[in-house]
């Protein structure tokens, strides 16, 4: 390979690693010990299998979870809640940050919507409780049955809503889907009252 | 074939670059880039919150101060944490999430309804002759007496509502009364408690 | 910490900025310093134009002159073009494909918005799962096989040497098949690893790992071959895409390695880096090559060239966190995005210089070329989608578009109105050179034209004042955030009617790209290299 050819190659190699450098690896030193936000606690495994039912059916786009400060936008005034920090984000993996509000951000849904039943009847038909919604039905997740078992979850659904006959209980699925909505509670405070900027 | 006839043989040179230099427009576009790129760094990047993210400013990461009674809007509460069940008409889901608008429950004794607010209330409530079942959330821990005081002053004067607003102090002593209480049984328990 | 991270960055950007143009100034005075400057149509710059389905009259409203082709020129093109073939095949056919499946759930997806309700019974036809699937399909099934090819076909052009070890590359075309087929099933199924861009599980990377590689294969086989004294701008840009996308696509994939909102950082390093270390160079590659050999003439500045390049490499390479603005991330890493995005104005006025000075006063060709017509539109729309990249990136613009349609449709004026219509040009090009059969139908590339111009046209005006309307509504708080929702409502059906447009488009070019693949098949081409021997 001639020179040209060759401090192409590598000059490029050299510049996005640079980049990779600053971008990804320098963050990656700088938050690498950060301690989980006051009062977070690890996911249940039910809140992780929700939060994995939340990643596979593509909530992400369109809800983001990062309130913005204030200073730049309304967030905190429509329940939102404080500005997320790194903290915030300890136990999130894969992150689901999101870059679209095609409806609103959940990062505080828990604490804004803390109606269970709520959830259950907005995931079934969103129209019934948000009528300019343009979220999909997860009707699939719930079971149209006859007769209710034991440990059955019965959710309360408008019959003019309902999609099939019958009584309407809510999948394993779904219900995990919920504890992790109402799990979404970032809003204690991250600082203290007397806490200083920082130098 | 004649090679005038392949695709190939219409063909021009290979393309080529004309040593020309680069405009002086764009040399001075790269000077004024690197400048103002510079000032920027030099501004932007300081002593501050940065570590908690972008643009964090110190007062939004602090416990919210509590603001003075009356300088809450309970509308916006409203709007932020009643309004997707009980819906921004007050009408509620027939059925499933009971209305506010001309509800006795609202308009009647405040003590009620706060207690309601505070606590959650599950099992049956008749309002406006409907028997309705669905839990109510407790909000003890997400809402602040002020802002309770507000929501239910909105409440009881809007929707065709025209109830006396609610003092925070009262309340601060429905909370005092209720702490640590489960949430309430049903309207059975709720009228028992403040006949 | 935080002032020294300041200085240091800043130090960093002067020199980086100001640095290249000593660069250029020294690479030139190399090249043409010695008095031995090769570029070979100087002499004769009212070249002769080409372009497979243009109108006869192109050549008279250019006023070039007929000529015989020198036969050694015309024997070298040819054996380029028939070493090219198969892999060249493999990808330009399996992108066309993936694009018409891609655009029918980019079509699904957006009629979504206006019946919510329909579709809803299995999960894998959710907006949800559409969403990514139209995303991945379109990026890495239409848009990455599409520059793989295109890329594939030019480089022994560029290199005025026959491609070496091209069956390794088609066997990545395979590779990189099975990964999309496998991909596409997964994330239907609801397996995804979550993250926009990076949606295929790790699991199935490996596939495009091994596929991308054998792809580059060639390049490296075939470099040390070359004929041509120094490299035009367009190998530059093959070159550094054929280095920079593995490297992005592996670290960004490794599991378990990121973390929290890091994740968040590479994730959107990543995502960027996708158009602008992988589409753009490659759209760029084409471009460059086509402008000057379609319009019959050189380069307007080998230096600018060579500033757009090198410039775009140091600033495009750091944007990826403007996605971020206003995040929970360190809000150093923002600002460095937020300049280096800005900074994004040198390269694009570099190579818009180059570009539309080479076309100046022969945009009369544009009415009888349709194949520039794709490539002069794709060049503008690249400095259109820049510039309004690089003002996005300032924080009071950023904070009314982002989470909006608005940045959809900015996406989709790089990814489609940029990169793909280039690919478009690009193909129109290509195939009868690499099968030696012409367009079947010639007034359908003007339909596929005008569908897609006035689709896309359609589709981003509308959407870009959706997203704004959007934007403004949830900015203020004394509206419901449902404003926001029925505020875009309207403007979403110009783009279903936009994106249906769009469609029918590329299913007219799917269809005339499928004929003229089976002419090819049915009566292979008369090579002209057999017919001399």
């Amino acid at each position: 390979m001639s020179t040209e050819a060759l401090a192409t190659a590598v000059g490029s190699a050299a510049i996005v690693l640079f980049a990779g450098g600053a971008l990804v690896l320098a963050p990656y030193l700088q938050l690498e010990h950060i301690e989980p936000s006051p009062g977070l606690r690890p996911y249940t495994p039910e809140e992780a299998m929700g939060r994995g039912v939340y990643v596979s059916e593509g909530c992400v786009y369109c809800h983001s979870q990062q309130p913005r400060d204030p200073a730049q936008a309304p967030d905190d005034q429509r329940g939102w809640g404080r500005p997320s920090v790194p903290g915030d984000y300890a136990y999130d993996y894969p992150h689901q940050l999101g870059t679209m509000r095609t409806g609103p951000d959940l990062f505080n849904v828990g604490a804004r919507l803390p109606s269970a039943d709520w959830h259950y009847l907005h995931l079934y038909q969103p129209r019934a409780v948000s009528p300019v919604s343009v979220m999909p039905s997860y009707a699939y997740l719930f079971d149209h049955v006859d007769t209710v078992r034991p440990g059955d979850l019965v959710v309360k659904i408008p019959p003019e809503v309902q999609r099939e006959p019958g009584i309407v209980v809510a999948t394993p699925e779904a219900q995990a889907l919920v504890r992790y909505l109402l799990r979404l509670d970032h809003t204690a405070p991250v600082l203290t009252a007397s806490q200083e900027e920082q130098p | 074939m004649s090679p005038a006839d392949l695709p190939q043989g219409r063909e021009g040179h290979e393309p080529a670059e004309a040593p020309r230099g680069v405009p002086l427009v764009v040399a001075g576009l790269v000077v004024v880039v690197a400048a103002w790129g510079a000032y920027t760094f030099a501004t932007e990047i300081g002593p501050g919150m940065a570590p908690y993210g972008d643009r964090r400013t110190l007062a939004a990461l602090q416990p919210p101060e509590t603001p003075a009674g009356g300088g809450i809007d309970g509308g916006a509460v409203f709007a932020a944490r009643c309004a997707a069940c009980h819906q921004a008409d007050g009408n509620g889901l027939p059925g499933t999430f009971p209305p506010l608008a001309g509800s006795e429950w609202v308009v009647g004794a405040p003590e009620r309804t706060a207690a309601i607010v505070l606590t959650g209330l599950t099992g049956a409530i008749e309002v406006k002759g409907t028997s309705y079942a669905s839990v109510m959330p407790t909000f003890r821990d997400q809402l602040t007496d002020g802002e309770i005081a507000a929501v239910l002053s909105h409440v009881r004067g809007s929707f065709g509502n025209a109830a006396t607003p609610v003092p925070e102090t009262l309340v601060a002593g429905v909370r005092a009364t209720l702490e640590g209480h489960a949430p309430l049984q049903g309207q059975a328990e709720l009228v028992q408690l403040y006949p | 910490m935080n002032g020294t991270i300041a200085w240091l960055f800043a130090v960093t950007f002067v020199i980086g900025a100001v640095g290249l143009l000593g660069l250029v100034a020294a690479i030139a005075r190399r090249q043409f310093g010695a008095g031995g400057a090769h570029v070979p149509f100087l002499d004769h710059e009212e070249g002769w134009a080409e372009d497979p389905v243009a109108t006869p009259r192109l050549q008279r409203v250019l006023g070039a002159t007929p000529r015989s082709p020198d036969p050694a020129e015309l024997r070298d093109r040819d054996a380029c073009d028939r070493s090219s073939r198969g892999p060249v095949l493999a990808f330009v056919l399996s992108a066309v494909a993936w694009l018409a499946v891609g655009s029918i759930f980019g079509l699904v997806v957006s009629l979504k918005f206006q019946y919510p309700d329909w579709l809803t019974d299995q999960a894998w036809t959710t907006f949800g799962r559409l969403r990514p699937l139209h995303l991945d399909t379109v990026a890495y099934g239409w848009l990455s096989m599409a520059g793989m090819g295109v890329a594939l076909w030019l480089l022994p052009r560029l290199l005025r040497t026959p491609l070496r070890g091209g069956r390794w590359a088609t066997a990545g075309a395979l590779f990189w098949n099975i990964g999309m087929l496998l991909g596409t099933g997964a994330l239907a199924s609801g397996w995804t690893d979550g993250l926009e861009w990076l949606e295929y599980p790790w699991q199935i990377d490996g596939f495009f790992v091994i596929g991308g590689s054998l792809a580059a294969v060639p390049m490296f086989l075939t470099l040390p071959h070359r004929k041509v004294d120094h490299l035009y701008v367009s190998a530059l840009y093959i070159i550094g895409a054929l280095v920079w996308f593995p490297i992005l696509f592996v670290v960004a994939n490794i599991p378990n390695l990121h973390f929290g909102v890091e994740h968040a950082l590479v994730n959107w390093w990543f995502a960027h880096n996708v158009l602008g270390l992988w589409f753009t160079p490659l759209g760029l590659a084409a471009a460059y090559y086509l402008i000057p050999k379609i319009v019959g003439r050189p380069i307007y500045s080998y230096q600018l060239s060579l500033l757009g390049f090198w410039s775009l490499a140091l600033f495009y390479s750091q944007v990826g966190v403007h996605h971020l603005i206003g995040g929970p991330v360190p809000g150093w890493v923002v600002t460095l995005s937020i300049v280096t995005s800005v900074s994004m104005v040198i390269p694009v006025f570099a190579v818009a210089v180059n570009h539309h000075l080479t076309v100046l006063g022969r945009f009369r060709a544009l009415r009888h070329s349709p194949v520039l017509r794709f490539i002069v539109l794709g060049a503008m729309l690249y400095t259109a989608a820049s510039f309004q990249g690089s003002m996005e990136s300032l924080r009071s613009v950023n904070t009314l578009t982002h989470f909006t349609h608005y940045t959809v449709a900015h996406a989709h004026l790089g990814a489609y109105g940029f990169a793909s219509i280039v690919f478009f040009g690009a193909i129109y090009f290509l195939m009868p050179r690499v099968t030696g059969v012409e367009w079947p139908w010639r007034p359908l590339v003007d339909v596929h034209f005008a569908l897609i111009a006035v689709g896309f046209f359609v589709y981003f005006t509308t959407l870009t004042i959706g997203g704004l309307l959007q934007g403004q509504a949830m900015l203020d708080a004394s509206r419901p955030f449902t404003d926001s929702v029925s505020a875009a409502a309207p403007w979403l059906w110009g783009r279903t009617a936009g994106g249906l447009l769009m469609t029918l488009g590329h299913l007219v070019f799917a269809v005339h790209v499928g004929a003229l693949a089976l002419r090819a098949a049915r009566a292979p081409a008369l090579s002209l290299t057999e017919e001399m021997t």
